[in-house]
């Protein structure tokens, strides 16, 4: 079959094969499944009787069917697996570009942050200066009731420049 | 030459009297504004916070000219850290947008938007803080 043997005895061969009826037939058989291999036929659909001559061969019971199971498996999947990678990937992606998006959606940032700093060191320092005021206020003699406040001390900014 | 001498004070008084008159008004809407920012402080420090927003409107109403509207601000500024420090933002809110919608300058429009942009990040409110802010360098943006 694959002209590996030398002209008289693939001739000899030949002629036994022709008047041998099994030995042809196994050549026959021989023959086919070289032609399906050679035609690139990497898949051949067993039969019906197959299957069910296997499936008795191995007992009842002990076959799943493989559709079936796949179906199950894909669903499972789909309904417990899926979402949580999703999220799982959502949530990635959000700690990837979350910072950036951030800081193009607000172009201050830096101004922002400064001007708070400062203006929180002024209400603290506006805060004790009432305190502090107070407290004076509490101990020093007011000799005279007509006397004009110097509230422009105490943050009054209408008073008087 | 007498009757030269006797109209040089109505001419002084044409000259000067409107100029004379709006330092006399001025001083007139400062004293009230004096006055009423120690009684709002007074009423802060009592923790008298419900009558604050209509003794601060009586210093809003005020006619305010434009080169002096910068005190408004400073008051409003002042209320706002006395609020924040007796933990009233709400109230400071309220003050702050009296106070916006009393001046005319975008100028001092960008300082009160700051000022409730303050308030709000003190709040724990960043969001807000960040839109108020962005408000303040709009006005800031369209200020001469």
């Amino acid at each position: 079959m694959d002209q590996e043997l030398p002209e008289d005895e693939a001739l000899r061969i030949q002629q036994h094969v022709h008047r041998c009826s099994d030995c042809r037939s196994e050549f026959e058989s021989l023959s086919y499944a070289y032609e399906l291999v050679e035609n690139g036929i990497s898949w051949i659909e067993a039969s019906d009787r197959i299957w069910e001559e296997i499936k008795n061969e191995i007992g009842p019971g002990k076959v799943v069917d493989l559709t079936e199971r796949r179906a199950r498996r894909a669903s499972r999947f789909s309904r417990y697996w899926l979402p949580a990678v999703a999220a799982a990937a959502a949530v990635l992606v959000l700690a990837l570009i979350g910072p950036a998006l951030r800081q193009n959606s607000f172009p201050h940032e830096q101004r922002f942050a400064s001007f708070m700093a400062e203006r929180e060191a002024r209400m603290h320092q506006r805060i004790e200066v009432l305190q502090r005021r107070s407290l004076d206020d509490r101990h020093q003699p007011r000799t005279n009731p007509f006397m004009q406040p110097v509230s422009h001390l105490n943050g009054n900014p209408f008073s008087e420049e | 030459m007498l009757r030269a001498l006797s109209a040089l004070p109505l001419i002084f008084s044409l000259a000067f009297g409107p100029a004379i008159l709006a330092q006399d008004d001025w001083d007139s809407v400062r004293k009230i504004a004096e006055a009423q920012y120690e009684i709002i402080k007074m009423m802060i420090e009592k923790g008298q916070f419900e009558k604050v927003p209509s003794a601060a409107a009586k210093v809003f109403e005020l006619d305010f000219p434009s080169s002096k509207e910068h005190l408004l601000v400073d008051a409003a500024s002042y209320w706002t850290d006395l609020l924040l420090h007796h933990k009233q933002p709400a109230m400071a809110h309220e003050i702050l947008g009296s106070a916006y919608g009393s001046v005319k300058l975008d100028k001092s429009k960008a300082a009160l938007c700051l000022e409730r942009a303050y308030v709000y990040k003190m709040e724990g409110n960043l969001d807000a803080a960040q839109k108020m802010f962005e408000k303040s360098v709009e006005h800031e943006s369209k200020a001469p």
